[in-house]
């Protein structure tokens, strides 16, 4: 009625604004109106009419474009030519032949326009729907849409290649029914907890393929819940949970393998244990009796019944030092080491002082060079040169002036400490012997000895990560070569620098 | 009738290690008076005055307890826990008399409040050799516990 109103104003048309039944309504009065009019209709711009003017997107902006245009065309045009007939340029039928001409003119090129603009919006449309396509098409990821009633409705050619089924077969049945049985539930939940509108993120389960086997597919999903769809993205992770599953199974081996070790070290400690204590009290009684059986029946014994118990006594002496040795070695191996910085001359001239009583009888020239300090078990490293040391003045006794000698050279900037002595030395053929338990190289009659002091002294230099060798000749004497591991080094660089 | 007074409690299974170690405290005459137990609970009946023991009395303590750790029924490190938890027998002194040089049984033996340790050596020369000096201080040199000790408080 407004509208109605300013128009009649406009072309001076008073019928326009004097309605029949109603009084006539003023310019001012008629802006008011309409003003309010549009204000109402703009007011829900997202009910009505105004909803296909406001929407963005091609249809919205083609109605942006064409409404105006649309009111104001017809208004200007008319009022132009009207006016143009008022003036007297032309007459009436000219002007409304002029009106109707150029309105056409100007619709005609309306519609072009906007069709040219619709043609433009929806090829790039088409463009867009065209690149997606191919992205879904070569997809390694296997994408798919499915329904809320829990059906497929599109599916891309990953799902043939990695499941092996058609995508005319997956969409067949309820996908819940490619699904492992065990994981069945857990889809279920996922799948309505996405209907309910959450999105989900690196959901796990099992995908039957056709050939019977099972397919680990990791998935993102997330609803569209105007359309009832759901979008998802699954990535075989098959090989990757064969991995994991690979690593668990070594890792149980492994638990397995270190409780088995542990047992048996329990085993060992128990073993040694019974040894200790039950080995030595049938030693003590040999021992025990045959020297009472001597001091009681002594004088009814000839010679020889008592060399014979001596022979007796000097096998359960020997047996018990055998024992000793062995307790030992076990206990090195299982001792934990207690490392300090110690400096090697100290621990050398404590092992002397041990060996006093096998030393002040002899000739011996000690040759006692600066020695590192390192970090090491102090105790343990005391009883290496305790060992080595032992065995030099052994293997000297034979020679009227033993020489023995300890120092250190730096090898590969690790400090290398040695023994040496001139004793009897052996065959380098036999080298291979000399750190095992038991073995021994010389006779027991010649020098006596338990066969388990070197290996004792491999075990200790072993757990420190350093190691040992020998250089000997037959009879030229003996050179026994140590590292003490990780902890030489940098006392040996600070030795090299004074 | 009042049962003899014993100077040396000790604690063996072995019979043959008993003969040895009995030898080595009757050398020199030191003791007069050794009763031997051949398992713990025996140890345990003897110390407590109980069972066969019931005639003893506790403030008539033997001076000292030789006690080997491995023993039948209750072991050695066992009856050394009774006797010092116990009032009664807590101020006997205790040696253990064993094997075994293993660093647990020393830590445990030590930690439960053993009065010594000696361990027996192969070489019954110095077996016997320790085992006279350790019955020579005991009985000789340490003034033993007075009797009202051992009374409960």
């Amino acid at each position: 009625m407004a509208l109605l109103s300013l128009v009649g104003y406009l072309y001076s048309v008073p019928s326009f604004y004097q309605v029949p039944f109603y009084t006539p309504m003023a310019v001012n009065t008629a802006t008011a109106f309409l003003t309010l009019g549009v204000g109402i209709l703009f007011a829900r711009p997202e009910q009505g009419l105004v909803a296909l003017l406001t929407r963005s997107g091609a249809a919205g902006g083609m109605a942006r474009r064409l409404f105006p245009a649309a009111l104001l065309v017809p208004l200007v045009l008319g009022w132009l030519c009207w006016r143009g007939g008022e003036a007297g340029y032309y007459g009436t039928r000219f002007g409304t032949a002029l009106f109707t001409v150029s309105m056409m003119l100007v619709l005609a090129l309306l519609v072009w326009l906007s069709a040219a603009s619709l043609e433009k919006t929806e090829a790039g449309r088409r463009r867009a729907e065209e690149e997606m396509g191919l992205f879904f098409g070569i997809s390694l990821e296997m994408l798919c849409i499915a329904d809320f009633q829990g059906h497929f409705k599109r599916l891309n050619p990953a799902w043939e290649a990695v499941l092996g089924w058609t995508r005319e077969e997956l969409q067949a049945k309820p996908f819940v029914e490619f699904v492992h049985p065990e994981d069945r539930d857990a889809t279920m939940r996922e799948a309505a907890k996405i209907m309910t509108g959450i999105e989900t993120l690196h959901f796990e389960n099992r995908y039957r393929c056709k050939d019977g086997s099972y397919r680990w597919l990791l998935w993102n999903s997330t609803p569209l819940r105007e359309r009832q769809l759901m979008f998802a993205a699954a990535r075989d992770i098959t090989e990757r949970k064969k991995r994991e599953e690979e690593v668990r199974e070594l890792n149980r081996q492994l638990e397995e393998r270190s409780a088995g070790l542990e047992a048996a070290n329990r085993e060992l400690e128990a073993f040694t244990y019974s040894v200790s204590h039950d080995l030595r009290a049938p030693l003590r009684q040999v021992d025990g009796f045959s020297r009472i059986l001597l001091e009681d029946y002594g004088p009814q014994l000839d010679a020889e019944a008592q060399r014979l118990l001596g022979r007796v006594r000097d096998g359960a002496r020997h047996m018990g030092e055998l024992i000793d040795d062995l307790l030992n070695l076990s206990r090195v191996a299982r001792q934990e080491l207690n490392i300090e910085i110690a400096g090697l001359n100290a621990l050398v001239q404590d092992a002397l002082a041990a060996l006093k009583q096998e030393t002040e009888s002899r000739r011996i020239e000690w040759r006692i060079g600066q020695l590192p300090f390192v970090e090491c078990d102090p105790a343990l490293m005391r009883q290496v040169f305790a060992n080595l040391l032992s065995n030099a003045l052994k293997f000297t006794r034979p020679r009227e002036q033993a020489v023995i000698e300890v120092g250190h050279q730096v090898q590969n900037e690790q400090a290398v400490v040695y023994v040496r002595d001139n004793g009897v030395g052996f065959s380098m053929k036999h080298s291979d012997q000399l750190f095992g338990v038991f073995q021994r190289l010389h006779r027991q009659e010649d020098f006596p000895g338990t066969g388990v002091g070197l290996a004792t002294v491999q075990r200790i230099l072993a757990k420190h990560g350093g190691r040992i060798w020998a250089e000997a000749e037959l009879d030229r004497g003996a050179a026994f070569f140590f590292t003490t591991g990780p902890g030489s080094r940098p006392a040996a660089l600070q030795e090299e620098k004074r | 009738m009042t049962p003899q007074h014993v100077e040396i409690l000790l604690v063996e299974d072995n019979a043959a290690d008993a003969e040895l170690t009995l030898r080595a405290l009757r050398k020199g005459n030191l003791a007069n008076s050794i009763h031997v137990a051949r398992d713990g609970e025996e140890a345990l009946d003897f110390l407590f005055c109980r069972n066969a023991h019931t005639g003893r009395h506790f403030e008539d303590a033997p001076r000292f307890v030789l006690l080997d750790l491995k023993l039948p029924k209750v072991d050695g490190l066992e009856v050394l826990r009774r006797v010092k938890d116990d009032p009664r027998t807590r101020a006997i002194p205790v040696v253990i008399l064993t094997s075994s040089r293993e660093e647990r049984d020393l830590v445990e033996g030590y930690r439960l409040g053993a009065n010594g340790y000696i361990q027996k050596p192969v070489d019954f020369d110095q077996f016997r050799e320790i085992v006279h000096r350790a019955g020579l201080y005991w009985l000789l040199v340490n003034v033993p516990p007075p009797p009202q000790t051992f009374l409960s408080p």
